[in-house]
């Protein structure tokens, strides 16, 4: 998926109303903004990275912006973990116990799932369901993350936290607590539109009338490029125990 | 045409071809003059650029560069600023200033008003943003994310009241041209200054 720059498409506007000097750059960054919240009422993804605290329940909370976590990763001195996901279908799968050294094994033996672990590597959690996550790696996973979607908080388990262990999460954001640095390539031109429409409002009303035609005509073709279910979907997907997955 | 040679020619025409002791008495007058006349032509020439596109564009050729202008640091409004070397030509929104960093980064102008967004824009952005104080001044936002840089590099069209007699008209094509005839009007006492300028670059008391 391609990714374009928010200050690029700010910039382009910019030039493209007749300010090559970027006369009205802050005014065209609240329409972007703007143009942000509003396809995310439908369906806009954008991405961000922050480095979160851990609580003493084991715990880190959501930001505020985070609409899907999306990759944990564990920040321990110089070293990154990954922490697989829990489907939350089969609590147990992980003993309360380190599991970097594969000598052990404590899965294979728990699950039985060693002619598997052997053909696909470690990132099948969900093995029954025919669905991978996480990042296919030949090593054991070192812990496990249970997102809880209602109380927007992730339960860290499997492994001992460390004083100054500290969690950078890759998530799904509205975009909305700080304009991303890129959008995804296919909304641009519907980012373009809206901001025309909103610069034109109060210039050249008639003008502006046609931009929001051209903006609902994009919009409703980037609904259908987006038409995710959202995280219930997926998970009655996943507690369907078939093999097809949500179109993303 | 350096400011010595066109106010010189000026001069020259005004006394019929013949320098005399009256030339250089009037040349402080033909100085004032020249400044006023120099503006305006540019100004014009900023208004009629690009007009049909609705484009607000001002002629890069017109722009003097500035290298090294330091930033310094107001301690009691406790923000960075710089002041530039001569004055810059007054355009609506301060389009007659540009201002890159060395490196070539473009800093982003704050149109009026626009400092207020900034409480709520600057942290989404990484942009260094400025704003035009008087026709000097020139205060910045957004620098907390370059703290390492220390010079901007200013492009203006400079106001030449300023500049020594030996600088180079940066004008439009036809702009000497236009510059004499105006000065020889009004140092002839044939036609009074410009006044009632308006938008849309028609001056009624030039012919």
């Amino acid at each position: 998926m391609g990714a374009v720059f928010t200050d690029q498409v700010i910039k382009e506007m910019c030039r493209e109303t007749g300010e090559p000097g970027f006369h009205n750059y802050t005014t065209m960054q609240g329409y972007m903004l703007d143009s942000i919240r509003d396809l995310n009422i439908f369906s806009m993804p954008t991405w961000s990275v922050k480095l979160l605290p851990i609580t003493s329940f084991n715990t880190y909370d959501w930001p505020k912006c985070c609409v899907k976590p999306i990759l944990t990763v564990l920040a321990r001195g110089n070293n990154r973990y990954l922490i697989s996901v829990s489907d939350d279908i089969m609590n147990v799968t992980m003993p309360n116990q380190p599991a970097i050294t594969p000598t052990v094994d404590p899965i294979c033996d728990a699950m039985e799932v060693t002619g598997l672990i052997g053909q696909y590597g470690w990132d099948i959690w969900s093995w029954g369901l025919g669905e991978r996550y996480g990042v296919e790696t030949m090593l054991p996973p070192f812990g496990l993350v249970i997102h809880d979607k209602k109380n927007r908080q992730s339960y860290l388990k499997g492994f001992q936290v460390n004083t100054g262990d500290q969690i950078y999460l890759f998530f799904k954001d509205d975009g909305l607590d700080t304009c991303p640095e890129i959008i995804p390539a296919e909304v641009k031109e519907v980012t373009e539109f809206f901001i025309l429409m909103k610069w034109f409002r109060v210039r050249n009303p008639n003008l502006s009338a046609g931009m929001d035609e051209k903006y609902k005509e994009r919009l409703f073709r980037v609904q259908r490029l987006y038409s995710d279910g959202g995280e219930d979907e997926w998970i009655r997907s996943m507690n369907s125990n078939t093999m097809s997955a949500p179109k993303i | 045409m350096s400011i010595d040679e066109i106010l010189y020619e000026a001069l020259l025409r005004v006394s019929g071809g013949v320098l005399t002791d009256a030339s250089s008495v009037r040349y402080g007058e033909a100085k004032s003059y020249l400044v006023a006349a120099v503006n305006y032509v540019q100004l014009g020439n900023y208004w009629l650029e690009g007009k049909a596109e609705g484009e607000h564009a001002v002629n890069l050729m017109m722009m003097t560069p500035f290298d090294n202008v330091a930033i310094e640091y107001s301690t009691t409004r406790q923000r960075s600023f710089a002041i530039l070397p001569t004055p810059v030509i007054t355009l609506p929104k301060g389009r007659s200033l540009n201002i890159t960093t060395e490196g070539g980064k473009t800093l982003i102008p704050l149109a009026m008003g626009d400092e207020a967004m900034q409480e709520f824009y600057g942290e989404h952005s990484k942009q260094i943003y400025y704003q035009l104080e008087g026709n000097t001044t020139v205060w910045f936002w957004g620098l907390e994310n370059n703290p390492f840089l220390a010079f901007i590099r200013p492009r203006y069209i400079a106001d030449i009241s300023a500049m020594p007699g030996t600088t180079e008209l940066l004008l439009p094509a036809n702009g000497e041209k236009d510059v004499l005839d105006l000065l020889f009007s009004w140092l002839s006492g044939e036609k009074a200054a410009p006044k009632n300028y308006v938008e849309d670059g028609k001056d009624k008391s030039m012919a």
